[in-house]
């Protein structure tokens, strides 16, 4: 179910999260549709000649459920990504089980604007393996 | 420093943070085509950060009203006597 919360629906704290397991297919579909085949994401034994515990997910892949997270959750529908920033900290690996959060740092309903902090934690360990923010705006109608 | 010098300094700062460029030197009359990166979404980005900067909400019709840097200062001074 995809939310449609509206900028007078927001207000600084609401947030949204979802797990996500990260499978190795889905870095292999990655990687099919980007076209970044580096050995780090596909080759299991290079990650590891290169100090990983096993093939990395793409940074990317990340952002891309962070993309979900604001245009499934919050604010849903009519989401319109603005800018995001985000930081690696940790690598990750296929079979890591992650939490995506977004928490409304500022909402703005005359310039149809949110501001949220993305934080990326590892399920299992509580790690915070990525963090960032984003400006989204919202599509619809503009009284 | 008058309140004008005050709000305009604060207001620069915001720019500079706003816009990674310390270098930006604000005028009155300055413009969204006298910055590469004022796009729309920059100015988006510039008017949530004049709220959080200054503690003021701005409605539309004020966020509509921002056509230089000197209608945001006057805007500003008019908010924050």
């Amino acid at each position: 179910m995809i939310a449609a919360l509206r900028p007078e629906d927001l207000e600084a704290g609401a947030s949204a999260s979802f797990e996500q397991r990260i499978e190795a297919a889905d870095i292999d579909a990655f990687a099919r549709l980007t076209g970044d085949v580096s050995p780090l994401h596909m080759d299991a034994a290079f990650a590891r000649s290169r100090g990983f515990r096993d093939r990395v997910a793409h940074g990317v892949l990340l952002a891309g459920y962070v993309s979900r997270l604001f245009g499934v959750h919050l604010p849903g529908r009519d989401c319109l990504l603005q800018s995001l920033t985000l930081k690696w900290l940790q690598p990750v690996c296929a079979g890591d089980r992650l939490r995506f959060t977004a928490t409304v740092t500022q909402v703005s309903p005359p310039a149809r604007a949110m501001m949220a902090e993305v934080v990326v934690d590892d399920s299992e360990t509580g790690v915070t393996v990525a963090r960032g923010k984003v400006q989204a705006g919202f599509t619809g109608d503009t009284a | 420093m008058t309140n004008r010098d005050d709000i305009r300094d604060r207001l620069q700062t915001v720019f500079r943070e706003t816009f990674d460029d310390d270098a930006i030197e604000l005028s009155d009359a300055m413009t969204a085509e006298d910055l590469d990166d004022w796009d729309s979404v920059s100015h988006i980005s510039l008017v949530l950060a004049v709220e959080r900067a200054f503690g003021v909400t701005l409605n539309a019709a004020e966020i509509g009203s921002l056509e230089n840097v000197g209608a945001m200062i006057a805007l500003l001074r008019a908010r924050k006597p």
